[in-house]
């Protein structure tokens, strides 16, 4: 089999094809969205956020509305009801997110153990991309261009914010709006990614790739572009793994995330555990010689 | 006289039980640099924040040339100088990113820089010292390279305010004359800048007038009679010692 066919035979598959747009798209989007995530430490919220979609999911199947909707009311949702504890309490605030997800994630658990129909629980949670809809790609497509583009348009207020919220305040710039944008993003994006890994897996999608690209980088702009580069390899190269190798799509995704993560983690320009002993090395020869 | 730059008037903040700020009152006029000296805790940082907005009062007004703060806060005329341990110095910026941020203000929704901000940029870095240092990661720069970094920012948003936290912690003795003769540099143009600082070093060269703050105002006057040792015994207790 030369390169070509290799690359073109997953695509005489139409499933295979619509799992490859769904991948690619949703980790696009992910990998835009973790650069402000990892840089503000809102990691944790990703992963709150994407468990607390479940019974929005579930109520969706049951309604018979797009399930983006039921998903992202429930997203938001979560958000709000986070920000609601630690406002009014004085618990931290990984316990306000602990407390609130976790109560979502079983109450969703528990709408679908009641629900007799054909959603099936482990799609949800790990993921179906290979039995996406023509409704959920459409879905998937309209959520994730316009996240994307809503971020990237907004890019130096969001850097702003995650840099330092005191001078926005100081010029006048609505730093609450754009923590609600944010999260609001970030509920969207979840919904658009679930679809590719599954609620689990979804944090990986966000963190990993902000995380293997502020390794590589100085500069903000690139680290979103990065980001975006490393992802898209990435989520293709976990594709076509789970084809041929016939194994799960999601799990094949994120392992080739982390896999690049590895690679940034020895060999990054910044920080590289290799880089740093390799010119620490060099720099000793030099002494040694001179 | 002209309007102040800042006219703080009975100013009270509370957090639940705790009144972080109690009756406060101050004036900053333009082309005067004021130092507000007081422990941690003093509720310094309160004041940045009611002047800033991020912080509710309870009682009292702000006013910020001659009129509402938020109306001046839209017209990008203060900047804020946070203090370096509440900056993440490993961010992906370079310097010129940062000082770049101080034009946001006059930009449109998407902070497209047009020429004249790329321009107002230069000029600042150039007035600041860090022309040659621009294209570097902000954590690769000296305390007092980051300090400055940020009130290059102030320049290149031709701010009229300038609010400054703990500007001389972690910066040596060199860099701080740097600075003060920047500040003062930028104050002779008629810009108001308030100071806020635990630390008593610099502060008698920087400063035309002190406010000793202890949730309320113990003492203003010429940083000569703020830190004779009766009136800082009051705002630090005893045991301070005067720098140099």
């Amino acid at each position: 089999m030369t390169p070509i066919e290799w690359l073109a035979e997953p695509l005489r598959y139409a499933f295979m094809s619509r799992a490859l747009v769904v991948t690619v798209v949703a980790a696009v989007t992910c990998a835009i969205l973790s650069c402000w995530l990892v840089q503000i430490g809102w990691s944790l919220m990703g992963d709150a956020v994407s468990h607390a979609v479940l019974p929005g999911v579930a109520i969706s199947y049951i309604l018979g509305i797009p399930f983006a909707v039921g998903a992202f009311v429930f997203g938001a949702g979560a958000v709000a009801l986070i920000g609601g504890v630690r406002a009014t309490t004085r618990i931290k605030a990984d316990a306000a997110i602990g407390v609130v997800f976790t109560t979502l994630f079983a109450f969703g658990l528990v709408l679908i153990s009641v629900t007799p129909s054909q959603t099936d629980l482990s799609h949800i949670l790990f993921g179906n991309v290979l039995g996406v809809s023509d409704s959920e790609i459409a879905q998937v497509l309209v959520i994730g261009v316009v996240a994307s583009t809503v971020l990237l348009l907004k890019r130096r207020d969001l850097t702003l914010f995650a840099f330092d919220r005191s001078h926005a305040n100081a010029i006048g710039i609505n730093t609450r709006w754009l923590s609600v944008l944010l999260l609001g993003l970030l509920a969207l994006t979840v919904v658009v990614a679930l679809q590719a890994v599954g609620i689990i897996l979804v944090v990986a999608m966000l963190i990993t790739p902000g995380a293997t690209a502020y390794l590589l980088t100085k500069r903000f702009d690139r680290m979103i572009a990065l980001a975006v580069l490393v992802t898209a390899v990435a989520a293709l190269a976990g594709a076509y793994a789970s084809f041929y190798l016939d194994v799960s799509t999601g799990g094949a995704v994120v392992l080739a995330q982390s896999a690049a993560f590895a690679l940034a983690y020895l060999f990054g320009l910044r920080g590289g555990v290799v880089t740093a002993r390799v010119r620490l090395a060099r720099a000793r020869r030099r002494e040694a010689a001179a | 006289m002209s309007e102040p730059v800042v006219d703080v008037r009975g100013v009270s903040v509370r957090y639940g039980a705790v009144q972080a700020l109690d009756d406060v009152s101050l004036e900053l006029q333009p082309g005067r640099i004021v130092g507000l000296l007081g422990v941690n805790g003093s509720g310094k940082s309160s004041l940045f924040g009611a002047i800033m907005g991020t912080v509710p009062i309870a009682a009292g007004r702000i006013r910020l040339f001659g009129g509402e703060p938020a109306a001046a806060r839209k017209r990008a005329l203060v900047s804020y100088v946070p203090q370096a341990e509440a900056v993440d110095w490993d961010f992906p910026l370079t310097v010129r990113d940062v000082v770049l941020m101080g034009r946001y203000g006059r930009m449109g929704p998407t902070r497209r820089a047009s020429r004249q901000d790329r321009d107002a940029t230069e000029q600042a870095l150039q007035r600041v010292g860090l022309r040659d240092l621009a294209s570097r990661q902000i954590g690769e720069l000296s305390g007092g390279q980051r300090k400055r970094v940020f009130i290059a920012r102030g320049v290149a948003q031709e701010a009229s305010l300038l609010l400054l936290d703990e500007p001389f912690a972690g910066v040596d003795k060199a860099s701080e004359r740097v600075i003060v003769e920047l500040l003062h540099g930028l104050r002779d143009e008629g810009r108001g800048i308030l100071v806020s600082t635990h630390d008593l070093a610099g502060v008698p060269e920087l400063c035309d007038e002190v406010v000793l703050l202890q949730r309320r105002v113990l003492f203003r006057g010429p940083p000569a009679t703020a830190l004779a040792p009766e009136a800082l015994a009051l705002a630090f207790g005893g045991g301070v010692a005067v720098p140099r």
